[in-house]
This record gives C-alpha cells, structure tokens and sequence, in this order.
C-alpha cells in the first residue's frame, strides 16, 4: 500500500534526508504546539514540549514505522510522553492559568467573550474523567482521527468511541444547569 | 449542522446508536467546542529557531548504541563476533555506529511494496521488446527424439542414440476472447535500486581501521554486497546485494557433506545417486508444505507473492522420452512463489512466472537455495498505453514467436483467457552500460490446450504482451527468420546434440 505523504516523508528521513524532516517539521510544529498548548496552558511550557518532542522524535527516528501508524500519532505519542514527563517533573496541574494566551483581537469586548466561553468550556471539560477529557479534545480540537488516537494512547478504536459517546452525554447531562443554559444561549 | 460535526457525531452513532436521540444538543456541544478552540499563536521566532537546531542536529547526529537488524524478521540474528559463533545462527561482524544507519538499511530492504510517483515518461524510451527466440526454448527447433531432462540440475545425461534433427515449428494462434479493459495511460515501474544504502554502509566501514589496510583510503566506496553463514550442520548462507537490493540464500557448502556423492558404478553400471526415478518425485503438496515451512522459518516476507507452484516443466521432456527410465529427474526440484504488483502477478516477457524460487533437495526434504528476494520500491512513471483492440489482437495472434521461412511444419493454436498483469524487463542503457529492471503493464493470454502443443514442442502456457504503446512495434514488424542448411561435420560419427541453452538461431536484438 503507497504511504501516506508524511509518512513517506519520515521514511525519507530515516533515510538519511534533512529537507524530509524540515516537511514533517513545518507540518506539525503548529499542531504539537496547540497540543501541548492545550494541556499546559502556557507557552514556555509549551515550546519546551515542542523542542523535547522534536528533538526526542529527532534521536528515535528509526523507531518509527509506517506499517504501524501515522507520522502524526508517532509525534503526538511523543508530544503524550513529554508532556506526562513534564508533569511528573513539575507536577503541574490541569487548571486554566488567568492568562489563558488567546489570540489577539482588535476588539477588547470580543477577547473577553472569548476567554469566558473558553474557560466555559473548560469547565465543562474538567467534569469529564481524565481519559474522557484527552479523547474528546484530541479527537475535536486536535483533530486526528480514531485511528490515530488509537494509536497514540494505545486504546481500541471501538473503546475511544465508547469513551467519546459517554463523554459527550456526560457533557450533556452533568453541566450545571446554569452553564448549560449559558452554553445554549450563548450558541445563539 | 456543519459536515464536521456531522462526521464526528456518525462516527459515534455507528458504536453508540443511542446517542442519536440527544443530537441536538451534543452538536451544540461539539460545536461551541470547535467554536472555542483556543486560537493559539506559535511564536514564528520560537519556531524557525527550533527548526534550525533540529535540523543541524540531524546532520550531525551520531547515536552511541550498536544495533543489529534483520532483513529477515525472525530467525537471523547479527552477532558481533569477528569469528562465527557457535549460535543457532550465527554471522560474522556487522557493526553500525548509529541507528539511523541501521534504520537506513532496513528501509532499503523493507518489506512490502512501495511507489513513488515520478513525472511521465521518467524512465526515458522503453526498449524495444523481442521475440521467444532470444530468451527461451518456446521457439527453439525441437529435437526430435526428446530425451532431455529439464529439472533444476544443470547436469544432463544425453542419449547417445539421438541424433541433431532440429524440427522449426510455425504456430498459427488465433484469439477470440475479450479484450480487459485497457487505459490510455499506464504506470510503468522501475525498480529503485539500493545505491543509496551501498554508500552508506561503506561510509560506516570506512571508519574502521584495518591493521592491514585503511578503508578510508577508498574514494566513493559502496558496499556492493555481504554474505553471512550459519556455522552449523546444513547451515545456509546469506548473500545480500546491497546495491541491485537482492537477498539469496544457499547452502553453505561446508556444513553440507553428505550431499554431494559421486556417481556409483558397480560391474560397469552406473547409478547417479542425484537422480530420481517418477516414482520418487514428492507430491506437490509436499514440496510447497517443505517450502513454505522453510519460508515462515526465516521470516521471508511473502506478502507480496502468490502461493507456491511447483516448477514441473521437466515433465514435457519426460512424457516424450521414450525411455523413460534413462530420463534424467533431478533430486532438485523447484517451487515458484509469484511476484504481485497491485495484486496482478508479473511474468517474465518469455511467458515464465517471475518471483522467489525455492529449491529443494527431494532426498533430504531440505531446501537448498532461495533465489529472487528482492526489495519492492519502485518509482512509477505514466506512459502512452495501447488502447487500440484490433492492434492489439493482431500482435497478440503472432503469440512472440520467431517464424521461420520455411518452417518443418505450422501448428494451430488458440490463445485465451486475457488478463491483466505484469512483464518484468531487462532494460539496457548503452550510454552507461547498466540495465535497470522495470515492470510494465501487460496483456497474460494462455495457450488454449497447452498440452497438446507442448507435445508439438511449445514450451510456454502463456504469452505476455505489454501495453507500453512504443513497445509494440517490433512485436509486429518481425521478419521470418531464414534457416542456414544444416551439414554435420562427420558425417558417419554419433553427433552430440546442441545443447539445450544454446538457441540454434541467431536471436534477433
């Protein structure tokens, strides 16, 4: 079966081909960065991942295997085991710092909207469990598909489906009603 | 609701289809989630001076650890002994200083099938095809008083009572079948080759310092090839093509003593312990039971290959023996495991089924040889197919075969069941001198009634036609070839015959 672009890419670059790398480098630098971002809510904490993760996908190059996975949920699974060295080292916790870095915008009203649905959202996150909350994020904000989720936290197809449809009723039906409500109007 | 959320509310309902009744508000859910994804800004700055040191530490990379490989998944393991260990299986010295070196060989040799798409007509002007004369005994003149053998031993015993009367055989096919559906546009294979790797590694052994002699001395050195041996009872040996990307194994000829007898002759009758009578010859079944055990044993990947076949076409040369019991049946006896490329198989042009051929020594059940692993990257390149059904049925009808002036006789045949697959070549660049192998699509047509054309001297059951449209011409502006009169040297003198691998006219180029 042909490979997948990047995935030949990777190939490419086990093969000893720099400018392979600089591609994979460029397509997922953004993507490592909002997932680790996403996680830690902090950008120096956030570029460190990123820098670790390269560099440790850099180093374990061979390990990789296009029969196995995707090139995007190898270089997740090693953004997954930075990020949990990252908390074991520092023992962070999971909340929203105050300066939740949003982008920019012009409007000072808007911004503020913005940062409260997002801490809106948040909160409505952090009634799932753990595994529930990664799935649903990876899968929605980080946009990879089961297939890969899979493959970066090892879990079934069919059991991050099952855990994503609970999530999501889970969502549905333990929000504060409050929120809930605020959610619904808010989506108007 | 928008198409992504869509998406991602199917994708659950297909496990949870409870979920549905609530899709209101779970779209609402998932989508004020997408709507609030935190828009995030990477510091371009951050980024491009990661990039950079990324990039200089690939270049310079150098990994501490020695690690062994295996082309074969299982059952071969590197030690890293400069003499042969004692092990189960043991091979001499192969040291890498990094691991990206050792990944680097392992994808030259991968597994499976790979393409990577060029641009059209990358491969340059496809060599002209030629006719069967040239490259297999399907045109050849037939002996007349059949007594060769045509088992996988190239030792034959010859009837000395047969005398050269070389028979030129005209075959008039005619094809009636349907045509498979034909595409003005073919991709055409090349074979990449494993140069790349052959640098590398002699770049790895070039570190080391002989006390005898410095491999750095050598300029623009490859690794051409390596062998590795099992230092054990009927242990094999390995030989790796590093630059054609080619693995053969064989026995390694020490540890096999107890083949290789001598002919025994007692009171002036000689029996030939290599030779097996019809009677001796395994079931199929049982060769391909021995070959594939011997294949799964050594983690040969075979995901590419059809099922084993075996090699019977001595059996054409048995059956028109009249005496049967002077017919030489080799104790080796081959199985054929057929190449497939997009799940078509690939033939040689001469009709023969092209992939890894297995060798078996019937009197020890063990395989003796393994030709034909090879790697399966390829670049693949669009060019010109034929699509013109009545061009095609003319050149299909000529079958390949020479035509002779005046022919001994003229058979009838008829050609059938088209298929698609495709034809491995040689193709030759004069400039360089080297050939490179490709794979073109091509029309697999069978000889109707095979057998008994075989019995008139046809060798091959299927006829193989490529579609490359700049190949077909010489396929139909073949001359009749004209046959020099025959004149024995001696005339009253027993005339060995010619022998079988050299063709008895001129092949046309």
């Amino acid at each position: 079966m042909p490979l997948g672009f990047f995935e030949d890419k990777m190939v490419q670059a086990q093969q000893g081909d720099r400018n392979a790398f600089g591609e994979v480098y460029d397509e997922f630098v953004k993507k490592l960065y909002d997932y680790a971002f996403f996680r830690v809510k902090d950008k120096q904490t956030a570029e460190d991942i990123v820098a670790d993760t390269f560099i440790k996908a850099l180093e374990h190059i061979s390990s990789f295997d296009p029969n196995k996975g995707s090139a995007a949920s190898w270089l997740y699974r090693i953004a997954r085991n930075t990020l949990v060295d990252q908390y074991r080292s520092h023992k962070k916790t999971t909340a929203f710092p105050e300066d939740f870095d949003v982008a920019d915008t012009a409007d000072l009203k808007t911004h503020i909207e913005n940062r409260d649905m997002l801490r809106n959202v948040e909160t409505a996150l952090e009634k799932l469990s753990e595994r529930e909350r990664e799935i649903i994020i990876l899968r929605v904000w980080d946009e990879l598909s089961y297939k890969e989720i899979s493959e970066v936290l090892g879990k079934s197809e069919a059991s991050l489906k099952m855990a994503a449809s609970r999530a999501l009723k889970a969502l549905r039906t333990q929000l504060p009603v409050a929120l809930y409500i605020a959610l619904l109007l808010q989506m108007k | 609701m928008e198409k992504n959320i869509q998406f991602i509310l199917e994708e659950l309902y297909q496990i949870d289809p409870e979920l549905k009744s609530h899709e209101i508000e779970i779209a609402q859910i998932v989508e004020r989630m997408i709507q609030n994804k935190p828009n995030t800004q990477l510091d371009e700055t951050f980024a491009r001076e990661l990039k950079s040191k990324v990039l200089e530490k690939f270049s310079h990379q150098t990994v501490k650890e020695t690690k062994s490989f295996s082309f074969f998944r299982s059952k071969f393991v590197y030690t890293l002994s400069g003499a042969i260990a004692t092990l189960a299986i043991a091979f001499p010295v192969v040291y890498f200083s990094t691991d990206l070196s050792a990944k680097f060989l392992e994808n030259s040799f991968t597994a499976g099938t790979r393409v990577v798409r060029a641009e059209a007509n990358a491969f340059g002007p496809l060599s002209p095809v030629t006719v069967n004369a040239s490259n297999t005994e399907g045109a050849q003149p037939q002996v007349s008083n059949m007594a060769l053998g045509m088992g996988g031993d190239s030792s034959k015993r010859m009837d000395t009572s047969m005398i050269y009367n070389p028979v030129y055989t005209n075959y008039n096919f005619t094809f009636s079948g349907e045509l498979p559906e034909l595409s003005g546009d073919i991709e055409v294979l090349k074979r990449e080759s494993g140069i790349d790797a052959a640098k590398q590694y002699a770049g790895i052994l070039q570190k080391i310092k002989l006390g005898i002699f410095d491999l750095g001395k050598l300029k623009q050195a490859q690794v051409q090839n390596f062998s590795l041996a099992e230092d054990r009872d009927k242990g094999y040996i390995i030989n790796v093509d590093m630059v054609g990307g080619y693995v053969s194994i064989s026995e390694n000829y020490s540890k096999w003593h107890t083949l290789r007898t001598e002919i025994d002759c007692v009171n002036g009758m000689c029996s030939d312990p290599n030779m097996l009578s019809i009677d001796e010859v395994p079931e199929d079944s049982t060769l391909t039971n021995v070959s594939d055990a011997f294949l799964k044993e050594y983690g040969i990947d075979m995901s590419s290959y059809g099922k084993g076949v075996v090699d019977s076409r001595w059996r054409v040369g048995y059956e028109a023996a009249e005496d049967k019991s002077a017919f030489y049946i080799s104790n080796i006896q081959t199985v054929v495991y057929q190449l497939m490329i997009n799940d078509k198989p690939v033939y040689e042009e001469y009709g023969e089924p092209m992939g890894i051929r297995v060798n078996i020594n019937t009197q020890e059940m063990k395989v003796t040889n393994v030709e034909g692993i090879m790697t399966k990257t390829f670049s693949g390149s669009s060019y010109e197919g034929e699509t013109d059904e009545a061009r095609l049925r003319a050149i299909i009808e000529k079958a390949r075969m020479v035509e002779y002036a005046e022919p001994t006789k003229t058979v009838d045949g008829e050609l059938e069941n088209a298929t698609l697959g495709y034809m491995r070549r040689w193709q030759y660049n004069e400039t360089n001198g080297n050939s490179t192998e490709i794979f073109v699509p091509a029309i697999i047509v069978e000889v109707k009634d095979f057998e008994r054309l075989q019995a008139e001297g046809l060798w091959q059951s299927k006829v193989i036609i490529p579609l490359a449209k700049e190949m077909l011409s010489e396929l139909e502006n073949q001359e009749p070839i004209q046959i020099m009169p025959f004149e024995p040297m001696f005339k009253d003198a027993v005339i060995n015959p010619v022998p079988m691998s050299e063709p008895a006219v001129e092949p046309r180029g």
